[in-house]
């Protein structure tokens, strides 16, 4: 199988004054398409770093990043934000709604602009939220506002999601809804998934696990028989 | 320890939010010095005019008496409590010559201690004959220092009467603190206006009495002009000096009627003098007159003889003339006639001459011909004579010959006759016979006789005698033949041809002689006429000869006759010349005698005229003498009664108010600057005041964690307010200082230039730091923002801790109204769907800025409105209301003729389109809300008027009043002070009629001026007699404008004119006066337009910063800066607009006011702003607007995503 996201000895140089800081120092990993992967070390290991590069919301500062074919590390800062626009879905820990837009015209502001959205209600359903489709983020529940987020990241009918902590700032319950409504995600819709987590007790639902050390790859591994989310206790 | 750690972080927090540091600094900075700085306007302004006029010493008050004031006036006015110092001066308005024209100027002695003139160039007059001339006035003419000016006397009287000379050197050119403007005041001389002002020492002025003193008034100096502690001072005085009025004119009064005694008695003497003069040259007159008369008499008679004499002498010269003439008419005649016959004996003698040539000529001829030709003819003859002898001896004999053959030839021709007539006879014998038949003959023969009958006897006999007739005949014949035969032989010849032959030849032998002998006679004749044609050419000869002979005898005795004729014209023509010469004498003779006698003629009339004109003078002079001393003899009377009718002399004590023409403008134009300063910088202020408000609270509301950290962790609330508090009030505080340090210094020097157009001699602009206006501006800015932040510091502090540090609840989305009209929402993307809501959302936010928006474009709109309605009053006034172009005012005593030789002038003049006649007067009017004054004017024609003015409404421009006979018309401003509408009262005070009521039919249009229109009857049956028009309104056709001027001169020259004013220049003044209005207009727009920008920026920074996150999001979805920036611009564009409209609306409701506030009493200004005024401040708005977008772009881009959405602050 192809190669579907490749990093190559990705370096993300911070410069303070006189030090330099190494966010990312030389990462290396490969994912296949459809897979689900799951980022994983302590904080400071440079999991968002390698997030936030895939995601065309930060640049490398050397090495190359492969996605679908094409080096993003040498796009511009439009070709970012088409980037951005078109292949990408984002789910954020603090989920980064619209407050003054509700549940469904969320999704829709995300599918205004992207060239092959699937239908923002349909997707609405699949995620649960089929009656509060017209309620404002404020009166929502966190998991409710998350999976809007998941929604409008799914819309877009991106090539990869990136979730950075999904489940941080939700309980243990929703939080394990969300990882299985991710799950569930990529394995019906065939979807690449990417999510950072500090919390390595969800390795095993992962069909890939990278673990980030240092800025560095610490070490990668295939699950061969990834679990469901229901049967992970942590 | 820890205080320094709190310091630190608030040092931090200033560097780290320096936009909003310095934005708040700004606003309150600009807030502050406009506040401040346009109220110190009108102080500063009075400050510095107080400080020119202390400085050159400006009278207080200036007292003038009708009847001069003494010195000892002058002491008394001195002893007056309160009077510092007073000082006597003099004046008057004299005539200045500047090109073709006169000007007014006023002249008036320098003081010591009063008034002084500031000298631009030169010095000041040191002596009697030396001037200083006004640097406004000087600046108009080609006059310089150096020159040397004559003036002339405006009212009658010698210059030199109240002046030591007329004529004056220009030593210097200066400005005086009694003229701070254009405006040199009035004048009952010239035009009325003056022009200028000449400043001369005091010597130059040789009066008995001061005109005027000025007066210091104790304390003044200290105190600012304007002011009303020093109103109340100069006041005070004026009551002061106006009590000891009355006792020093009743002084003065004593004086002069003692004076004028004198003089009368002095007067009285001198005319009984000359009326004794008088008697004595009539006396005089009378004797003169009849000497005159009988001298005159006798000249006049010895020319009539001389007259005759000459006629008479005329009438022979004339009469020898024409004899002397008809002689050499005669004489030429002769003369002529003489000339004829020379001419005639001369051509004759010539003609003599040549015939006698030619006839000796031909006497040669003759004689040669005659002795050549003559013997030939002899010998002719004789050849001739022998020829007609030989011819006729021939003819002899041939006739000789001839005579037998012819008697041959007749007997020959008598048988050939005889023969001739036998043939004839047989023949007709032969025609018988053959008649008749011979068969017959035969038959009747053979018949014997008897049988025979009668018939056949006869037949037979007939027959028978005719045979024998024939027979017979034929022998006859036969004889004679015989005969014939006969004679021929017997004559020798063989035949009767040879006879004939014979007979020819001898006839043409004879034919030959006479052909012969007719030649011969020929020649005879021809020899004949030959000798006779020598012989008659002989004769002729002789024949010329004798007559020549004859001619040249006549000749002679002709020529003899000619030499006669010449000899008597000779003498004739001596004879004559002789006359002629006598007659021309006698002509010269009678011409001398002619202009004897014309010069006799005009001596005689000389001395005729001379001696009437002599006693015409006389006349006159007597009359004039009487008429003279009658008058004398009246003035005395008069003067008597005059005496007696001597009034009290009154006083005129002005304050600086009264007496000087600009002092008042200048007092109301700061009056007008602290009518601005009291809207104006309100609306401003309170606008910096809010912004910076609701930037302080934001910045508050925004560390509600890092608030809840520090009280956590357990800092006391006044330490944690602290840092808010501190930071409000340093940024409030240095941007109130700051505001105050620049806005005090530059708007107040920058409006005050403004004014320097109109106020150009103040010398110095004067801004010291008013710290009252200072004070208040800092204190409450600073107050504003403190509590601002003390309350919301205040709100935050009361939540828990842990409230706190939780984030902030985001405001809920809420649907909204919009949302309900589901065609409109529907229509919405959703950006627009977030923009509508997060506007509703805000709300504090929202009329923040709508307010911010809408105060700036008010202000704006203001500014420009203001302009409007203060610039196009000059041109509503004297285009839409008066559009007349001049106006002539007369004196109101002039003369009908004076009247109708103006009306003339004006209506042939080509320039002038078209006059009317009106009547303008003061007069004092009132309502039930007090007296006013203005003008009243009655247009000599209702219908004509309108060509000159528009009665109309001004709010509805369509609705146009006429003049009726019943109602009057009122203009608007007047109206309003008045408080009068249409339909009610009005009272109008007349001294002889008492009040007099009168309805007001309109209210009409106008903004210079209050006018009180009145039509003629109405006006006479006011005031109980006709309308004496004293003025006349022209306007001039189109394109002459410019001739105006020249009309304006000569109509000045003509009696009785006393002013012609001219609209334009009216205009041009007004528009100089209201120009420097303009430099504070553009102060109020630029800061209204830089508070525009700064509300903006601030207000926008606030926008992105609070909503930070969610622009990254956006960005994060994959939006593209513009995108973005589009999302935000929106509400910008929104509230831009929205706040326009906002400002708009309270633009105009503050515009109204303001123009009431600012508004003097004697103009009303538009109250209209122009629509463009609107859309200009809408786009200085929007550009702002823009600009800000532009910059916040920027900050857009640089929105960092990473960094924004890493957590929850």
């Amino acid at each position: 199988m192809k190669e579907f996201v490749e990093m190559r000895d990705v370096r993300k140089i911070y410069r303070m004054g006189e030090v330099e800081i190494a966010a990312a120092d030389g990462i290396d990993f490969q994912i296949k398409k459809g897979e689900f992967a799951v980022v994983v070390g302590p904080s400071g290991a440079g999991k968002t770093t390698v997030l936030n590069i895939l995601g065309g919301m930060d640049t490398a500062t050397s090495g190359e990043v492969w996605i679908d074919g094409k080096n993003i590390v040498k796009y511009s800062s439009r070709q970012l934000t088409s980037y951005r626009r078109d292949d990408i879905g984002f789910v954020f820990q603090f989920y980064n709604l619209i407050p003054n837009l509700t549940a469904l015209e969320n999704v829709e502001l995300a599918l205004q602009i992207c060239k092959d959205p699937l239908d923002a209600e349909m997707v609405l359903k699949e995620v649960g939220l089929a009656d509060r489709m017209k309620n404002f983020p404020a009166q929502l529940s966190g998991g409710e506002q998350q999976r809007v987020s998941i929604a409008r990241a799914l819309a877009k009918n991106p090539k990869l999601l990136l979730c950075d902590e999904p489940t941080g700032a939700l309980d243990y319950n929703t939080g394990k809804a969300i990882l299985k409504l991710l799950q569930d995600m990529c394995r019906e819709r065939g979807m690449t998934v990417i999510l950072i987590t500090h919390n390595s007790a969800i390795t095993p639902m992962a069909d890939r696990v990278i673990k980030m050390k240092n800025g560095k790859v610490g070490s990668m591994k295939l699950n061969e028989r990834p679990v469901p989310v229901e049967t992970i206790e942590w | 320890m820890k205080k320094n750690i709190l310091r630190k972080d608030f040092i931090i927090e200033i560097k780290k939010t320096m936009g909003r540091f310095i934005s708040i600094f700004f606003i309150v900075a600009l807030g502050v010095a406009f506040y401040s700085g346009i109220r110190a306007s009108e102080p500063s302004m009075r400050i510095t005019a107080d400080q020119y006029f202390d400085d050159s010493e400006l009278m207080d008050l200036k007292v003038m008496g009708t009847m001069g004031l003494t010195k000892a006036d002058i002491k008394a006015i001195g002893k007056v409590s309160g009077i510092e110092a007073v000082e006597g001066g003099y004046s008057k308005d004299v005539l200045c010559p500047v090109g073709d024209n006169e000007k007014v100027v006023h002249m008036l002695s320098t003081q010591k201690n009063f008034n002084q003139v500031s000298v631009v160039e030169g010095r000041l007059p040191e002596k009697a004959g030396e001037c200083l001339v006004d640097e406004d006035f000087l600046s108009y003419t080609d006059l310089k220092v150096g020159d040397t000016v004559t003036f002339h006397s405006g009212d009658g009287e010698a210059l030199t009467d109240s002046l030591v000379t007329d004529t004056y050197k220009i030593v210097g050119i200066g400005n005086s603190p009694l003229y701070i403007s254009f405006g040199r005041g009035s004048s009952t001389i010239g035009t009325g206006e003056i022009s200028g002002f000449v400043v001369v020492n005091k010597a130059s002025f040789d009066m008995d009495v001061y005109t005027e003193a000025y007066v210091k008034v104790s304390g003044a100096a200290e105190k600012t002009a304007f002011t009303d502690e020093y109103n109340d001072l100069s006041d005070a005085a004026k009551e002061a000096v106006s009590a000891i009025e009355e006792e020093r004119c009743a002084i003065r009064k004593q004086e002069i009627v003692d004076e004028a005694n004198e003089k009368l008695a002095d007067s009285e003497k001198t005319v009984n003098e000359k009326s004794q003069e008088l008697e004595d040259a009539k006396k005089e007159l009378e004797s003169g007159k009849s000497k005159a008369a009988e001298e005159l008499e006798k000249a006049k008679q010895q020319l009539t003889d001389g007259e005759a004499e000459l006629a008479d002498a005329k009438q022979q010269i004339a009469d020898g003339e024409t004899q002397l003439a008809d002689a050499k008419a005669q004489l030429n005649d002769k003369q002529a006639q003489l000339d004829s016959a020379e001419a005639q004996y001369e051509s004759g003698k010539a003609q003599l001459d040549q015939k006698e040539q030619e006839l000796a000529d031909a006497e040669q001829v003759y004689l040669s011909n005659y002795s050549k030709y003559m013997p030939i003819i002899t010998a002719g003859k004789e050849q001739i004579a022998a020829g007609k002898t030989q011819i006729a001896d021939g003819k002899k004999q041939l006739d000789e010959g001839l005579a037998p053959l012819n008697q041959l030839k007749d007997g020959l021709a008598e048988i050939e006759d005889g023969i001739s007539r036998c043939d004839s006879e047989i023949a007709e014998l032969n025609t018988q016979l053959n008649g008749m038949d011979s068969n017959e003959y035969q038959k009747y023969v053979n018949i014997p006789k008897e049988n025979r009958n009668e018939e056949q006897q006869a037949y037979v006999e007939k027959w028978e005698n005719l045979n024998i007739q024939l027979a017979g005949m034929q022998e006859r014949k036969t004889q004679l033949e015989n005969t014939k035969q006969e004679k021929l032989k017997q004559a020798g010849f063989a035949t009767e041809a040879d006879l004939e032959a014979q007979i020819t030849s001898l006839t043409e032998q004879k034919e030959d002689l006479d052909a012969k002998e007719t030649a011969l006679l020929q020649q005879e004749q021809t020899l004949a006429a030959q000798e006779e044609e020598l012989l008659s050419a002989g004769r002729q000869i002789t024949d010329g000869k004798s007559q020549i002979a004859a001619a040249r005898a006549q000749l002679d005795s002709a020529k003899s006759q000619i030499t006669d004729g010449k000899a008597q014209i000779q003498s004739a023509w001596a004879l004559l010349n002789e006359k002629e010469g006598t007659l021309n004498a006698s002509k010269a003779q009678l011409a001398s005698g002619e202009q004897e006698l014309a010069d006799g003629r005009s001596e005689y009339e000389q001395a005729a005229k001379e001696a009437e004109d002599q006693i015409t003078d006389g006349q006159v002079k007597i009359i004039d003498g009487e008429k003279q001393l009658a008058d004398a003899k009246q003035k005395i009377a008069d003067a008597k009664a005059e005496i007696k009718k001597i009034e009290n002399p009154k006083w005129y004590v002005q304050t600086r108010e009264d007496a000087l023409t600009e002092y008042q403008g200048y007092g109301d134009n700061a009056d007008r600057m602290r009518s601005i300063g009291k809207v104006f910088p309100v609306l401003f202020f309170l606008v910096a005041a809010l912004i910076s408000l609701t930037t302080m609270t934001r910045m508050v509301e925004e560390q509600r964690v890092q608030i809840g950290t520090m009280k956590a962790l357990g800092y006391g609330k006044a330490a944690i307010a602290g840092k808010y508090i501190g930071y409000a009030l340093i940024a409030t505080l240095g941007g109130s200082i700051f505001g105050v340090l620049i806005g005090e210094k530059i708007l107040p020097l920058v409006i005050i230039y403004g004014y320097m157009i109109l106020y150009k001699h103040l010398p110095a602009i004067l801004l010291p730091y008013h710290m009252s206006y200072a004070i208040q501006a800092s204190v409450i800015a600073v107050a504003c923002i403190l509590i601002a932040t003390i309350a919301s510091c205040y709100k935050e502090l009361a939540a828990e801790p842990a409230e706190l540090m939780r984030p902030a609840a985001p405001k809920q989305g809420k649907r909204i109204l919009l949302e309900r009209i589901g065609i409109i929402w529907k229509h919405l993307n959703f950006t627009w769907k977030s923009t509508v809501r997060n506007l509703i959302r805000y709300k504090k936010r929202f009329f923040m800025t709508i307010f911010g928006i809408g105060g700036c474009m008010a202000l704006m709109v203001v500014g420009f409105g203001l302009k409007d309605c203060i610039y196009e009053i000059v041109s509503l006034q004297y285009e839409k209301v008066q559009f007349y172009d001049a106006a002539t005012y007369m004196n109101d005593d002039i003369s009908e003729e004076n009247r109708q030789q103006i009306q003339e002038y004006l209506d042939q003049n080509a320039d002038v389109k078209e006059t009317i006649e009106v009547h303008m007067q003061k007069t004092d009017v009132k309502s039930a809300s007090g007296k006013k004054t203005l003008y009243l004017m009655v247009p000599s024609d209702d219908e004509k008027i309108e060509d000159f003015l528009s009665f109309h409404s001004r709010t509805n421009k369509n609705e146009v009043y006429s003049l009726k006979k019943d109602e009057v018309i009122l203009t608007e401003k007047m109206a309003s002070l008045l408080n009068v509408k249409v339909g009610d009262q009005l009272t109008i005070e007349d001294e002889d009629r008492g009040d007099q009521t009168v309805t007001i039919g309109a209210i009409c249009e106008n903004y210079m001026s209050h006018y009180l229109y009145l039509s003629p009857e109405k006006y006479e049956e006011l005031y109980g007699k006709p309308v004496e028009y004293n003025t006349i309104i022209y306007s001039v056709k189109d394109g002459k404008d410019d001739q105006i001027e020249k009309t304006g001169t000569k109509l000045l020259a003509m009696d009785g004119v006393l002013n012609v004013s001219y609209t334009s220049s009216i205009e041009g003044r007004l528009d100089d006066m209201l120009r420097s209005l303009n430099l504070v207009i553009v102060v109020l727009i630029v800061s209204a337009g830089m508070l525009a920008f700064v509300v903006l920026y601030n207000l926008n920074n606030i926008n992105i910063t609070e909503r930070q996150r969610e622009l990254a999001t956006l960005k994060v979805l994959g939006f593209y800066d513009g995108e973005v920036a589009s999302y935000v611009y929106r509400e910008n564009i929104l509230l831009t607009i929205i706040g326009s409209v906002v400002g708009m609306v309270l633009g105009n409701f503050l515009h109204r006011y303001t123009i009431l506030t600012v508004e003097v009493e004697e103009a009303m200004f538009g109250r209209q702003i122009h629509w463009q005024s609107y859309l200009y401040s809408f786009l200085f708005t929007a550009a702002f607007s823009l600009f800000v977008n532009w910059v916040m772009f920027y900050k857009l881009k640089k929105i960092d995503m990473v960094e924004s959405l890493k957590s929850v602050e």
